[in-house]
Parts: structure tokens; C-alpha cells; sequence
């Protein structure tokens, strides 16, 4: 069964389409990146995908149940971390999670057992408004997981963060994928997609304009580059597609400039460019 | 539990934690000490020919009312106007709750505040042991549950704090003004129009019934005529919510 599908899921504000005709189909404990630059639609998808949003066309199931607003079994299957860190600020960390228990009729063990797993068991009994960002982020996760949902939406999960708070995270997203947990995550960094994702599609003013394996999209759009180190100390990449570049590669080889050529594997963002024609934009 | 329960309890958790919350059991708290000071005796208070400007009585309906007015114009819009600018109603929206169990929740928050608050204002303001009835019992739950019913509506056109400060005060007024008919010559245009505001016939009802002069069977009228008012309030709201809810 698919965890996630869509066909040709459309929205319109007004004259804008914020989302055209999005197919999708993303299978169960895959973690899928959906990538594009802010306002390509990625937050309007995740919407109608947790029935926050009614499509203006087409339809979605989440684990072969079709997504609608209000409806019980969906919230069931969901979990979502949003971007906005969308907690009670006045209540503690343990008063958030206990809220959340009760309208998911969760056994508040399962409170200590993810404040645990967060490492935020000592912070439990202090209020929201003190936390910093990345503690706020990971008490999102927490509320997000205490239902087990089958399908986790992430949206820019790391953004803001700094790199240890960031690096916990992904730790965290790749132990979901160990316990078969489906996750949809969208992000503008493309290392952090390449690192995670089994698959990755981007988005593009309301449009998918391409989507696959990382690996796969690499070798297909990626340019072959090479990492040159000069005697001198410099350091420079040259695509072996342009002219250019291996005119002056020739040329450092006949000077005996070179100290070392290591051939470097395209990017995932190299390849968002080829496709998409600009960088992402954050 | 019920997931309006459930929210209702966590709607208190945050409500005392809030300073316009404590800002209005101070005031509450002073307008009530100063009714004290006054000492206002209702012996006086005749429902059967009241005078044409009755201060005391007057007086008494802002012990009673006033409350409810501050916690309609300060306490409830932000309780909602909160979840959408901290966007946590986007949660409450991909859980198992609905918008209806949101509204019932915070509606219920509401008037379990209006109800300890006015129930504060007459014991404080010592009006509490000057007869209570079950009539104006019955009339301060009612009060209870339209002033909340008009806090959450205006929460409805709200999307900032900033907005709900600023203009959520202006609905409470105008039930506030209300109490005030008795001070306006009787039978002039502004008297008969304050008439029509539902917390008029309140105010006046809760002093005859606290004076002894209505009961339970008197107010079956006045029940249905709030009973009216409130159902086209909650109703509006919960329209006006799901009008906007998930375009």
C-alpha cells in the first residue's frame, strides 16, 4: 500500500495557482524531500495533505484513506511538525505533550518515553517561552510522534537551527525511517534532502519539474566536476563539460602547477539548478 | 473525556497565566471592594417602582456585570484570536478536535470565568447575602453565556492581539451600555433603545430578583428572549468560523 498519493492535486487563491496537478506516490518508510524555494508551494501541499486545506481539484489518500477536512481517521495517521513553532508558550513542555495526549487519547507514559528520546525529560516542568529554538523544535517532533502516526509531515525541520540542534534532527528523522514511519519533508537545504531522502521532488511555482533518487537525478543532470589543488595552495572545481575549463586544466598540467585532481560527484543543488534554471532561494 | 473538556482545561491553564486574565480579576476585584465602601443597601431597591435614576441599583449591575463585560472584551477574543496569530488552531485542526469543540471549549472557559467572577462581585461588594435567588441565578448563568458568546464572535474578525485589544472592547461596551438605561430619562429614544440590548433586561431582572420580587417562572419570557439571543450568537460564530476554516 501507499503511505501517500495524490492525483492532480490543485490549489488556487483566486487568480494564483499556488499548486498544479500534483501527482504523487510515495511508498510506506520512504522519506521523501520535497524541494523548492520559498513560495513554490510546498507549505500549501503539506496543507491540503493534513486536511488544514481543501483542495480547489483532484484528491489524496494517505494510507488508502482519502484526505478531507475534519476528518478523525486522517488525524490518526498524521503527524506534522510545522515550521512555526506552534506550541503553548505559557504552558511547560510536560502541560504541551499532556494536551496533545488527551486529544489523541494517548496514555501520558508514552509523554515520558518521547520526552526521553528528545532529551528534554529535565525541561518538562519549565514553560515553552524559555526553551530556545531547537529545544522548541524537538518538543514539536515530540507532540507530532505521540500518536505514532504512520505519515510524519516535516516542514523545514532544521531551518534556523544551529548545526548540533540541526544534526540531532536528521539523527532523528533517519531513526523514524528504523521504526517504518513514512516521512514528508520539505526543506531548502538541498545537503540535508541528499543526506536523507530515498527520493526527492521539486517544486516549482506550484509544479513538480522533476522527481527521483537523489543518486539517480545526480547522474542523470549532474555535470562531472573536478576538485583541482594548485602548488601555490589555491583550490578550484572545473566542469569537464565546459571548454573553458579544460583548457585550464591543460594548462596548470603543462605548467606541473597541479598538486592534485579529485574527481567530486555533482550536487543535489547543482542538479536544482540545471532543472529549475535558478538556485533555491531561501 | 470530551475534546472540548479537554480543551476548556487547557484554555484555564493558559488563561491564568495571562496578565489580561489578571488584569481583569484586579479590576473586578476593585470594583467590588469599591461597591463595599459605598454601602449600598438593595432594601431600597424597588423593581415595582423603580426611580427614575436609581444609582444603587445601578451600581449593583456593574458588581455583577462588569466582569463579564472585561472577560468578554478581554479575556475570551484573545483566547482564540491567540491560537490563530501563535497558529497553534493549525494543530488543533489536524487533530481529532473540531472547530466546534474549539469553540465549545473556550466558550466554556468563558463562562466559568464570568460566572466565579460575578459570583466574586457579589460576595466582595457584600450583594451576595442580600437575598440570591435561583432566578438570578439563572440570570447571571445566562449573562454568563452571551457575554462569552459575544467575546468569541468578535474573536471571529480578529487575526493580531493588537487588533482584538483594540476593537473587541467595542461589543462589550455596547451590552455594557446597557445596564446604564436606567440612568437615561425614562421613555426617551435612547432609554427604549438601550432596551433592546439583552444585558438591560438582565440588569434590571437580577435586581427584582434579588430584591424578592421575580422568580423562576417570572423570567420564562426574558429565557426565551436570551435563549434567542444566544443561540443566533454561537450560531453565527461557529459559521462565521467555518466559512473561513480550511480556504
Amino acid at each position: 500500500m501507499l503511505a501517500l498519493e495524490t492525483q492532480k492535486l490543485s490549489k488556487s487563491f483566486g487568480e494564483l495557482r499556488a499548486v498544479q496537478e500534483l501527482n504523487l506516490a510515495i511508498e510506506e518508510g520512504e522519506i521523501f524531500g520535497f524541494l523548492g524555494s520559498n513560495g513554490a508551494g510546498k507549505t500549501t501541499t503539506i496543507s491540503m495533505l493534513t486536511g488544514q486545506l481543501r483542495p480547489s481539484a483532484g484528491s489524496a489518500w494517505i494510507m488508502g484513506q482519502g484526505v478531507s477536512v475534519n476528518s478523525k481517521a486522517l488525524s490518526h495517521l498524521i503527524g506534522v511538525v510545522f515550521e512555526f513553532p506552534n506550541l503553548y508558550l505559557r504552558l511547560t513542555a510536560y502541560q504541551n505533550l499532556y494536551f496533545a495526549a488527551q486529544l489523541y487519547d494517548v496514555p501520558s507514559a508514552r509523554i515520558d518515553e518521547l520526552l526521553e528520546r528528545m532529551g528534554l525529560t529535565d525541561r518538562a516542568r519549565d514553560s515553552v517561552d524559555e526553551f530556545s529554538t531547537g529545544m522548541k523544535q524537538k518538543l514539536l517532533i515530540a507532540r507530532a510522534l505521540l500518536h505514532q502516526p504512520r505519515v510524519l509531515f516535516l516542514d523545514e525541520p532544521t531551518s534556523g537551527l544551529d548545526p548540533t540542534f540541526a544534526r540531532g534532527i536528521r539523527e532523528l528523522v533517519k531513526s523514524l525511517k528504523e521504526d517504518g514511519t513514512t516521512v514528508f519533508l520539505t526543506t531548502h537545504y538541498m545537503d540535508e534532502a541528499e543526506q536523507l531522502c530515498d527520493r526527492v521532488a521539486f517544486i516549482e511555482q506550484g509544479a513538480i519539474v522533476r522527481q527521483g533518487a537523489p543518486k539517480e537525478l545526480k547522474r542523470e543532470f549532474g555535470k562531472p566536476l573536478i576538485k583541482v589543488e594548485l602548488k601555490d595552495g589555491k583550490t578550484t572545481t572545473l566542469s569537464m563539460e565546459r571548454d573553458e575549463d579544460r583548457r585550464q586544466l591543460a594548462v596548470w598540467s603543462e605548467a606541473n602547477a597541479l598538486l592534485s585532481v579529485h574527481s567530486q560527484e555533482a550536487r543535489l543543488e547543482d542538479v536544482f539548478v540545471e532543472i529549475v534554471g535558478k538556485p533555491i532561494e531561501a | 473525556m470530551n475534546l472540548w473538556l479537554v480543551i476548556a482545561r487547557k484554555d484555564v491553564l493558559q488563561a491564568v497565566r495571562n496578565r489580561y486574565f489578571i488584569g481583569v480579576l484586579i479590576i473586578s476585584l476593585m470594583i467590588s471592594v469599591g461597591l463595599r465602601i459605598f454601602d449600598l443597601d438593595m432594601a431600597t431597591v424597588d423593581a415595582n417602582e423603580p426611580p427614575p435614576v436609581d444609582f444603587q441599583a445601578l451600581m449593583f449591575s456593574l458588581a455583577v456585570f462588569s466582569p463579564l463585560a472585561l472577560v468578554c472584551a478581554l479575556v475570551v477574543p484573545l483566547m482564540m484570536v491567540e491560537e490563530k496569530e501563535r497558529q497553534t488552531l493549525r494543530f488543533l485542526q489536524i487533530s481529532p478536535a473540531t472547530i466546534v469543540d474549539v469553540l465549545a471549549g473556550k466558550a466554556l472557559t468563558g463562562i466559568v470565568f464570568c460566572l466565579a467572577m460575578s459570583g466574586m462581585g457579589l460576595i466582595f461588594s457584600g450583594e451576595a447575602a442580600s437575598g440570591l435567588t435561583a432566578a438570578s441565578l439563572v440570570l447571571v448563568a445566562l449573562g454568563s453565556t452571551l457575554f462569552t458568546g459575544v467575546g468569541l464572535l468578535s474573536s471571529a474578525f480578529f487575526r493580531t492581539s493588537l487588533q482584538a485589544n483594540t476593537w473587541a472592547g467595542i461589543p462589550a461596551i455596547v451590552l455594557f451600555f446597557g445596564l446604564i438605561g436606567e440612568v437615561l430619562p425614562p421613555d426617551s429614544g435612547m432609554a427604549n433603545l438601550v432596551k433592546l440590548i439583552p444585558a438591560h433586561s438582565a440588569s434590571v431582572l437580577l435586581r427584582a430578583s434579588l430584591n424578592g420580587s421575580a422568580f423562576v417562572e417570572d423570567l420564562a419570557i426574558h429565557v426565551i428572549y436570551f435563549g434567542a439571543w444566544i443561540a443566533a450568537i454561537y450560531a453565527l460564530t461557529i459559521w462565521l468560523y467555518r466559512r473561513t476554516d480550511h480556504d
